[in-house]
């Protein structure tokens, strides 16, 4: 039920991210995302008693709500660039096409719920809603810090689904999937420092020379 | 002690890195590198042997798993990982003489080299498949820092594309291992542990079945996500840019090594889901997969300028192929796939070295402008035409054999079309890639550059993979056909312990 509840203010939140015009809001609508979704953690393991979901929901709220947006919005300081989000088409029509695919993808999972017998995974559109908004995101936008937060959408739609289907993978394998997105994060806030210092801009298209 | 050798096996190549970092003097560093990747080597190596003698081992209460399936890439990373940190030094001396990076950035290569071949390690050690996909994860990060380690715009595309596109791949991927996951706590999570719900140790057992809807789904997840990081057309496109931007030894890497480290994470998901939805599901995917890898190369390499390019479409349709031999199965199947993943990657890093000095001989790394590479180059020269002519599949080289493998077992198991198809991918990029090479080999040779090797840590590393190309060709060791015929083993799905 709490994670229900969560995953439709998950997927809110994700499509507020195709909406924004700034990639300082994105990065704080990111921010508040994770902390949901970390204190949805913190009520599961509230209600189940497990110490394992209290130490991911600790480690959800530190990395991904708090540590990886302050790398990014540091990361955005120092390349000091004109801070509006650029895309390939405009704001509406985003949010109307990003709106489309959570339809679309209610359809779909439906059917597949018919076939699977599993309409007990209740987060299983949303948490899918996510990961397509997630990748909408980072195909629609220029700027290079923009695919970083596309990724970490997906990355908490897919912490969600976890969750809601086996109270989140095994302890050690959180952990290295949290690791691996910290180090990502790092990684992208190095390119995209890089990209600007080089191309005096993140914007991708300057990424087009590498061909057939 | 030796209970702890996969533990070992890891700490030593981070420890290396860290003290490479650590470190002052570019000598010093030479030094540290050069030991530490001669005893990860000999360690993962000394775990391959005990594997094919002992059979699956286990450690720290079945956090490591090595058998013989991991113990086959386990000593693909051990041969191609020594050999180009050898070749590294001789590279990364040059470049530091050009200019074209920095002590600063020295450190760094040495640092994250060291780092990756230890993430690598992990994917072929590590029991756990969330883990598993995990360290698959962390290579891409670790890699993606090397392919970026030239600031050129070219280098910082590449790692961009390689980071963003593997990284969604691999992101596919966890959804997959989500959904299996999940669907192993929902069947048998009343009554085992949830802890071990997720190990190979557990899940590699053909009484298991789980929910063949959910397992059917999370494999597609799994197969397109981990293709993306194994390099299968439609979804290979970072793969020519990384392994072109990228430092020489560590596009031997990742061509030779990285990709069958994915490779292998594939095969132990698709073994896994296979004891559910039965492998002939499984099958044609692969098959499919494969031959539009190979269909897919050949106009890329044919119309190709760039060397490394060339080479790295060439690694798409070896990928392809070994697919194919894992679609097309049976034990001959299984065996001539691991087998082709041994030849190529001796084949292909042997390439890559020969090709990084052919591009720092020249100082380009367009094919148009390497011509008479056979006189002013009088080792890598040679090298180099025998290293195509085996990648085309020529006897008596050892790809040779394997390919030759791969259409028996395909013949024998009854899809002559799958071969047909493959063997004309396989002949049209043969005479492709024999345009390029012989354009480069032969022809006048102009003034500049002068001939001579670069020096002598650019050659002779050369000559380990060239063995390897030379010999499995005519024969391939008791040893070595045992360890594969036992890996084969595992994934027809019978309990190789």
């Amino acid at each position: 039920m709490i994670l229900t509840a969560t995953s439709v203010i998950l997927v809110i939140s994700a499509l507020l991210l195709v909406w924004v015009k700034s990639i300082m809001s994105s990065i704080k609508i990111l921010a508040l995302q994770s902390l949901f979704l970390g204190i949805a953690c913190l009520a599961l393991g509230a209600q189940t008693g497990s110490a394992e979901l209290y130490v991911m929901a600790v480690l959800t709220i530190l990395v991904k709500a708090i540590l990886i947006p302050f790398i990014l919005a540091a990361t955005m300081r120092k390349i000091n660039i004109r801070r509006e989000a650029e895309k390939y088409i405009g704001r509406g029509v985003s949010l109307l096409l990003a709106s489309g695919l959570v339809v679309f993808n209610y359809v779909v999972t439906e059917r597949l719920d018919l076939i699977l017998l599993v309409a007990e995974i209740q987060t299983l559109p949303h948490a899918v809603s996510m990961l397509l908004i997630g990748l909408f995101v980072m195909v629609t936008h220029k700027k290079a810090i923009m695919q970083g937060i596309g990724l970490i959408v997906i990355e908490n739609g897919l912490f969600l689904l976890a969750l809601s289907t086996a109270l989140g993978m095994p302890f050690f394998v959180e952990i290295g999937i949290f690791l691996d997105v910290l180090v990502s994060v790092i990684l992208i806030s190095i390119l995209s420092y890089r990209m600007d210092q080089t191309f005096r801009s993140i914007s991708t298209d300057w990424l087009r020379k590498l061909k057939g | 002690m030796t209970g702890m050798l996969p533990l070992w096996t890891l700490l030593v190549p981070v420890a290396t890195g860290a003290i490479c970092y650590a470190a002052k003097g570019t000598r010093l560093i030479e030094r540290v590198h050069l030991l530490g990747s001669t005893v990860t080597s000999a360690l993962a190596l000394g775990l391959v042997w005990r594997v094919s003698r002992e059979g699956t081992l286990t450690a720290l209460e079945q956090f490591f798993l090595v058998d013989a399936l991991g113990a086959v890439v386990l000593a693909i990373i051990a041969l191609v990982g020594w050999t180009a940190s050898l070749f590294s030094i001789g590279y990364i001396r040059h470049e530091l003489q050009e200019g074209t990076l920095d002590a600063r950035q020295v450190k760094q290569y040495y640092f994250w080299y060291h780092v990756f071949l230890a993430t690598m390690l992990a994917v072929c050690m590590v029991n756990n498949m969330g883990l598993l996909w995990v360290a698959i994860e962390a290579t891409t990060i670790v890699s993606a820092f090397l392919v970026a380690l030239y600031r050129k715009g070219e280098a910082l595309e590449a790692a961009w594309k390689y980071l963003i596109l593997c990284g969604t791949g691999i992101a596919i991927a966890l959804l997959g291992v989500i959904l299996l996951y999940a669907s192993a706590v929902r069947t048998l999570g009343d009554t085992h542990d949830v802890h071990e719900l997720l190990d190979w140790s557990f899940l590699n057992n053909p009484d298991i079945q789980l929910q063949p809807g959910v397992v059917g789904l999370a494999f597609v997840f799994l197969l397109v996500g981990l293709g993306t990081k194994v390099g299968f057309a439609p979804m290979h496109f970072w793969l020519p840019d990384a392994h072109s931007q990228a430092p020489t030894p560590v596009s031997a890497l990742l061509s030779g090594v990285l990709l069958n480290c994915a490779m292998l994470v594939l095969i132990r998901f698709a073994v896994v889901a296979g004891h559910t939805i039965g492998l002939d599901e499984i099958r044609p995917l692969f098959i499919g997969a494969g031959l539009l890898s190979i269909l897919f190369a050949f106009p890329f390499i044919l119309v190709q300028q760039d060397l490394k390019r060339m080479l790295a479409f060439s690694t798409v349709e070896h990928m392809g192929i070994i697919a194919v031999a894992v679609g097309i199965g049976g034990a001959a199947g299984y065996a001539a796939a691991l087998l082709q993943m041994f030849n190529h990657a001796m084949a292909k890093s042997l390439l890559f070295m020969a090709a990084g000095n052919l591009t720092q001989k020249y100082g380009t790394k367009q094919m148009a402008r390497v011509t008479g590479a056979l006189r002013i180059l009088p080792f890598t020269g040679p090298v180099t035409l025998v290293g195509v002519l085996a990648i085309s599949g020529l006897p008596p080289f050892s790809l040779f054999t394997s390919e030759f493998s791969v259409a028996a077992a395909g013949f024998a198991g009854g899809r002559p079309w799958v071969v047909a198809f493959m063997l004309a991918g396989i002949a049209l990029i043969f005479g492709a890639m024999l345009f390029h090479a012989s354009r480069m080999m032969f022809g006048a040779a102009r003034e500049k550059p002068a001939a001579g090797e670069l020096s002598r840590w650019s050659t002779w590393p050369l000559l380990l993979p060239l063995a390897f190309v030379a010999v499995f060709g005519l024969y391939v060791p008791p040893a070595v056909s045992g360890l594969i015929r036992q890996a084969a083993a595992i994934m027809t799905g019978g309990w190789a312990s």
